[in-house]
């Protein structure tokens, strides 16, 4: 109860006003600031110029500079390793599994509003992902949940050892089914009549290529043989890998094809990871992972295995699938997994420093240190205490969206410097 | 269910729910903070637990010798799942033929799955309202099981409501929003036939009785006239036998005794629906059917309603208010693309629902992982749900809504001692749940 009357005083005071337009730089002070690499700092102050953190620590205010006053917690902006936010379907290629020239960049419009969605849920940036339905998805991209910035345009080559990526046998029912259950699944939607569009895609997937999982690695190998484009990009290090891959056999596949070619970057999926041996397979493929969402109801397992990896030195983020899930799936995927046994700064990390790792993105997002990016998140509370409340969302310094129920209204001055003009700022 | 049976599963009950072993242990529980019901809380006190029960609650106890000591930062009351299916056979939980006859305790299974019922406990999870049939048209009888440690299943309360669902699918059809409306009608077409089974039953047991009253009369009066008759009939035996003619006994003209009405089990529950013996439990959505629901359960002023999933319940908030319906929300994070009952599902709904004064429960959603019950009404809370109301919407709303408010739910003496202690507020999530207490027994 203390920290909702403690957000009552969130407010504007200082003498010069408070407006983004006419003087960019501010600072905020809040009763406990995580900085994001695992440091808290109480009683701190964080000063923001032209969208940018210039200085952070505990400390005097500036009786020159306008002062956000908070009295709960300031966080780094969360980052979500994997979305499928606002793609409208561009995720997914239906006649063929591999397109190394996809670019999710080219899918994102920042007035979507899934990306407007993970910003109320303290979520600045995620990394778009194609669907994992294809072999080789194409080129990620990490953008920002608003002002639509692009931090990168070819962030990942996304590649899917999972059995979704293989042709209909397999694929229709994710790799989770038998070969009869799809056989069953495929008669009964021939013998729906409204199942016209359905049949077509059948039909295109049936002629796709791979169809097995053998076939798969074969087809990977071919193109990692005589890296060209994309490939070779991503065989030299210079462009991170994303592998999708659920099962166990997936996951100790991908991993040891990232060894075999060097790769670098992340595994996405691995739900059922926790088994010790998986763990030390991946720590041993230097790749981080992407975990989650976690569901009500998720199994146990799945959730120790987030702490599984950290104890290794393994780097994991949480995975937002948006729209599948809301984005408070990320915020609850964390408490889960602390709840699991994680250690509180490791899950932390997972939402903010580790993920700007995997994402590509730590030189400018990932914590709040000075020169880095000033996304952050007022919280009345703990971020990762489920109960805490958001009272407002920055991004680039901006504030895009206050709490507007209950007890807190934002300020007219607030207001004032609230709403984020569009740039795309391409790399 | 008809009396004798009742009698019989109340034995049955009585014989699972016996005293367990190991509550004759007297506790202390000592507290900063005991959180002893909605609006009540006692600092720096203690709680006095003997025989499985609170004995008393209060800052000025002093400690009996031999009781067992257990400290905590905060205590609060066992949370109860008002939407679970924790202990049930899945089949039977997804039970699609159900009908109102249809009992949950027929489709218990003594936890086939013991995690699920030692993570739900580890979660401060000690009793559950489950449901069979949760997804059909008419889910039959739902049931208070308690979430024993023990490989039994104790149940509270047997007959705890019946329950509905107007769907927007079904059997993988789309229902249109006639048909979800025809859903609603089509339950209070159930409701009243319920109503009526009822009055008839009751008729004919007024009838039955005035008949007995009758026949009783008539009894005495041929018994005290029984010498004169016999007399009267041997007489005319005689004079018949004289005259060579053949003897006619004297016929009484007897009443006709009313007819018993055909027993239909289901209507017996509908009927103990209709006259508010039993609350019943509509899972409804959207804003038409919801609309039609209020509108055709308006008439029976005896139906205690609780509306479930309620994802757009906030567009009929001034009338469930009016008409004191809880509601219970399941505030798990879903997106746009869940199945069509929750896509437009907002995390606000509990908080928004609690402002505009309707009754809020929260509940794990009808699974069997009651065991998130804590995470989710956390979660209401970050969306603006009263931190109080959300915990009395995981223990004592939901008790008194399915009628063990008198057993389980707060901390007041008499009470069942189902307890928990916290090392910080029980709704921060990162606050570790020391101990679970159910019925008086430490879970270890």
């Amino acid at each position: 109860m203390s920290f909702v009357l403690g957000a009552l005083v969130t407010g504007v005071l200082g003498s010069a006003p408070f407006t983004q337009e006419s003087n960019p730089a501010y600072q905020v002070r809040a009763k406990m600031i995580l900085v994001g690499d695992g440091t808290q700092i109480e009683d701190g102050v964080m000063v923001v110029e032209r969208g940018k953190v210039s200085r952070i620590g505990r400390g005097e205010i500036d009786p020159h500079l306008p002062l956000v006053e908070h009295a709960g917690v300031l966080a780094p902006g969360f980052v979500a390793c994997q979305t499928e936010s606002g793609e409208e379907g561009e995720g997914y290629e239906p006649t063929r599994s591999i397109l190394p020239e996809a670019r999710l960049v080219h899918a994102f419009h920042p007035d979507h509003s899934d990306f407007a969605a993970a910003a109320r849920a303290g979520i600045t940036t995620v990394v778009l992902a194609p669907s994992g339905n294809d072999l080789v998805g194409g080129l990620t991209a990490v953008v920002k949940t608003a002002g639509g910035v692009i931090l990168e345009r070819e962030g990942h080559l996304a590649l899917s050892f999972g059995g979704s990526a293989l042709s209909q046998t397999v694929g229709r029912s994710f790799g989770f089914g038998t070969a009869d259950e799809d056989a069953q699944a495929s008669a009964s939607s021939d013998s729906d009549p409204r199942g016209g569009p359905e049949d077509t895609e059948d039909a295109r997937r049936g002629s796709r290529q791979p169809t097995s999982y053998s076939g798969a690695l074969r087809e990977l190998r071919e193109r990692f043989a005589k890296p060209q484009g994309v490939y070779s990009r991503a065989a030299r290090g210079e462009l991170p890998v994303l592998l999708e891959a659920w099962d166990r056999h997936e996951v100790m596949r991908a991993a040891e094809f990232a060894r075999d070619h060097r790769l670098i970057g992340a595994l996405r999926g691995a739900p059922l990871a926790g088994d010790p041996d998986v763990a030390d397979s991946l720590a041993k493929s230097g790749l981080g992972v992407v975990v989650g969402p976690y569901a009500i109801g998720q199994r146990r397992r799945s959730l120790e295995s987030v702490g599984m990896f950290q104890a290794r030195g393994v780097p994991v983020a949480f995975a937002l699938a948006s729209p599948e899930y809301a984005p408070e799936g990320l915020r609850l995927s964390a408490a889960l997994a602390l709840s699991a046994g994680a250690k509180r700064e490791d899950v932390l990390r997972a939402l903010t420093t580790d993920a700007a790792k995997i994402a590509g993105v730590s030189d400018r997002l990932g914590s709040l240190e000075r020169g880095k990016d000033a996304d952050f998140v007022l919280w009345s509370g703990d971020p990762l205490d489920l109960s805490s409340r958001i009272e407002s969302v920055w991004i680039d310094g901006k504030r895009v969206h206050a709490r507007t129920d209950g007890m807190h209204r934002p300020t007219r001055e607030e207001d004032a410097g609230g709403a984020h003009p569009r740039e795309a700022r391409h790399r | 269910m008809s009396a004798s049976s009742l009698i019989a599963f109340a034995l049955w009950v009585a014989g699972q729910t016996g005293e367990p072993a190991g509550a004759q242990e007297s506790l202390w529980i000592q507290a900063d903070r005991i959180l002893v019901r909605p609006g009540l809380e006692l600092r720096n006190a203690a709680i006095l637990v003997e025989r499985g029960k609170i004995v008393r609650v209060g800052t000025d106890l002093e400690k009996p010798a031999g009781a067992r000591e257990l400290r905590g930062t905060v205590a609060c009351a066992g949370f109860v799942d008002p939407w679970s299916s924790l202990g049930l056979d899945p089949a039977g939980a997804n039970e699609l033929g159900a009908t109102a006859a249809t009992r949950t305790t027929d489709g218990l299974n003594p936890w086939w799955i013991p995690e699920e019922r030692d993570e739900a406990l580890r979660a401060g999870v000690t009793t559950a309202r489950i449901q069979v049939g949760g997804s059909a048209v008419v889910g039959g009888l739902g049931a208070v099981i308690r979430v024993d440690p023990s490989s039994r299943i104790g149940v509270v309360l047997p007959d705890a409501c019946l329950a509905a669902t107007t769907a927007i699918q079904r059997a993988g059809r789309d229902l249109d929003v006639f048909d979800r409306i025809e859903e609603a009608d089509r339950l209070a077409g159930l409701i009243e036939r319920g109503r009526r089974y009822r009055e008839e039953t009751v008729e004919y047991r007024h009838d039955l009785e005035e008949w007995d009253k009758t026949i009783a009369e008539k009894q005495k009066e041929l018994e005290e006239n029984f010498k004169k008759a016999k007399k009267n009939r041997e007489k005319a035996q005689a004079e018949a036998q004289e005259k060579g003619k053949e003897f006619k006994e004297e016929k009484y003209k007897e009443d006709k005794k009313p007819k018993r009405p055909k027993l239909d089990p289901e209507a017996e529950v509908l009927a103990r629906a209709a006259e508010g013996e039993i609350p019943l439990v509509v899972e409804a959505h959207r804003v038409p059917e919801l609309r039609a629901l209020l509108e055709v359960t308006a008439p029976f002023d005896r139906l205690r309603l609780l509306v479930a999933g309620a994802t757009e319940a906030l567009e009929v908030a001034d009338l469930l208010a009016e008409r004191s319906i809880p509601v219970i929300v399941w505030p798990a994070p879903l997106g746009a693309e869940a199945s069509g009952e929750w896509n437009a599902h907002s995390l606000e709904l509990a908080g928004e629902l609690d402002r505009a004064g309707v009754e809020v429960l929260i509940g794990s959603g009808g699974g069997p992982h009651s065991r998130e019950l804590r995470w989710i009404a956390a979660l209401a809370v970050s969306h603006g749900l009263d931190r109080e109301a959300a915990l009395g919407a995981i223990t004592l709303g939901p008790a008194r809504a399915f009628d063990v408010g008198e057993r389980v739910g707060s901390l007041e003496s008499g009470k069942d001692a189902d307890v928990l202690l916290f090392d910080g507020d029980p709704l921060e999530t990162h606050s570790r749940l020391l101990q679970v207490v159910t019925q008086g027994r430490v879970v270890e």
